[in-house]
């Protein structure tokens, strides 16, 4: 169920989760909502060629951590349909609350475990933590990790003003190709280059989480 | 400097850092700095210097918000910031923000309707709209500065245009 929001309802007109940059807007909540320009740099829903540049099973991974730390229902619900065709899995996902003792690859864990310092004490990240990760990832790789481990704490806003929208409204597979995404060149151009290879872009609105079984995953994602 | 060692060409660590990501940083800063100009200033830089000390971040510690400063907060008052619930020199508003501020760095999924209500009683309807949101990009670019251990340099970053180093 979604929470209740703790603003007036005059406030809400207007009012989406992320949105295009408008000067004509003057909303309260519409002006503080989340720019969908820098989820797409953060490459949600894929990555392009100006956004990070991150696995797409790890970058989900990030984002569904941070959707459990910070109690997003909407976020934790959802399951973006790229990254499940590169291989994401449920087990994977049922694996986050204990990721450190999971069967969770041990990149993805060095990973997870700046995800977790930078959610909860980022004072936490240490120099071993650090040179640890670089074993695994590149230096651009792991400012891309930080960066995307806050940029995922966003949902802390939605949450505190009760403006989750619940899992009901994202209980399903979400694709680069719908509206809430908007348009950038880069976007479009990304989604070619996927569907080029063969990965399916555009979906049902409706297509329901894959739980317990994967899609089959598509060569060539990288 | 910071823990990158790859940085990119810049005149602040900020900018060394950051600017590896130059699309994300201007859509980033641009967010942030639109989003902390809604907020009344001295309330404002009360509430990013406690999370700045919560996460960590000397980077963040290290600037000063001007407006805030021709408002007439004092260096005092910043300094006295961790005694916030017994000073006397904060007012029940500037308490009751900075409780609020506290609980949303530390778990915001635990705030509470009579929290709200709490702190709600200092604000407008729209402040607390501008307030929730100030945090969050306040929040989110102190820990990853504090991540990046991204260091205090001897001027504030061009994209941070409301800000001064603290002297």
């Amino acid at each position: 169920m979604a929470t209740t929001p703790r603003i007036p309802a005059e406030l809400l007109d207007n009012y989406f989760i992320q949105m295009e940059r408008d000067d004509d807007n003057d909303n309260p909540v519409a002006a503080i909502a989340i720019p969908v320009e820098l989820s797409r740099l953060a490459a949600i829903p894929v990555r392009t060629k100006k956004s990070f540049q991150l696995d797409p099973v790890l970058h989900e991974l990030i984002r569904l951590y941070n959707a459990k730390v910070q109690d997003c229902q909407y976020c934790q619900n959802a399951r973006h349909a790229v990254a499940v065709q590169a291989g994401l899995d449920e087990d994977m996902v049922s694996a986050l609350s204990h990721f450190e003792t999971s069967s969770l690859k041990d990149d993805v864990k060095a990973a997870l475990r700046i995800t977790a310092a930078v959610s909860t004490n980022p004072g936490l990240v240490s120099d071993e933590m650090w040179e640890q990760a670089l074993r695994y990832f590149s230096e651009d790789e792991l400012v891309d990790i930080v960066l995307l481990s806050m940029h995922t704490t966003a949902s802390k806003v939605t949450i505190t003003l009760g403006l989750d929208p619940g899992k009901e409204a994202s209980s399903r597979l979400f694709f680069p190709t719908e509206d809430v995404y908007g348009s950038s060149p880069e976007l479009a151009e990304a989604i070619e280059e996927l569907r080029s290879r063969g990965v399916a872009v555009d979906g049902p609105a409706d297509a329901p989480l894959p739980v317990g079984a994967t899609i089959t995953p598509s060569s060539g994602v990288a | 400097m910071s823990r990158v060692s790859g940085t990119v060409e810049g005149p602040t660590d900020l900018d060394r850092v950051w600017g590896k990501r130059p699309d994300y940083y201007d859509v980033f800063m641009g967010d942030y700095n639109d989003s902390i100009g809604r907020v009344d200033p001295v309330l404002l830089e009360l509430c990013r210097i406690r999370i700045a000390q919560l996460v960590e971040s000397g980077f963040d510690l290290s600037l000063r918000y001007v407006p805030a400063r021709t408002a007439g907060l004092s260096e005092d008052k910043i300094g006295a910031l961790a005694e916030y619930p017994e000073s006397g020199l904060f007012s029940d508003r500037e308490r009751a923000v900075l409780e609020y501020a506290e609980q949303f760095v530390i778990q915001s999924s635990s705030i509470s309707d009579d929290d709200v209500a709490r702190v709600r009683a200092h604000l407008t309807p729209e402040e607390f709209v501008y307030v929730t949101k100030a945090l969050g990009v306040m929040d989110q670019f102190a820990r990853a500065n504090s991540a990046f251990r991204v260091a205090a340099g001897d001027t504030a970053p061009d994209r941070m245009p409301a800000f001064t180093v603290r002297n």
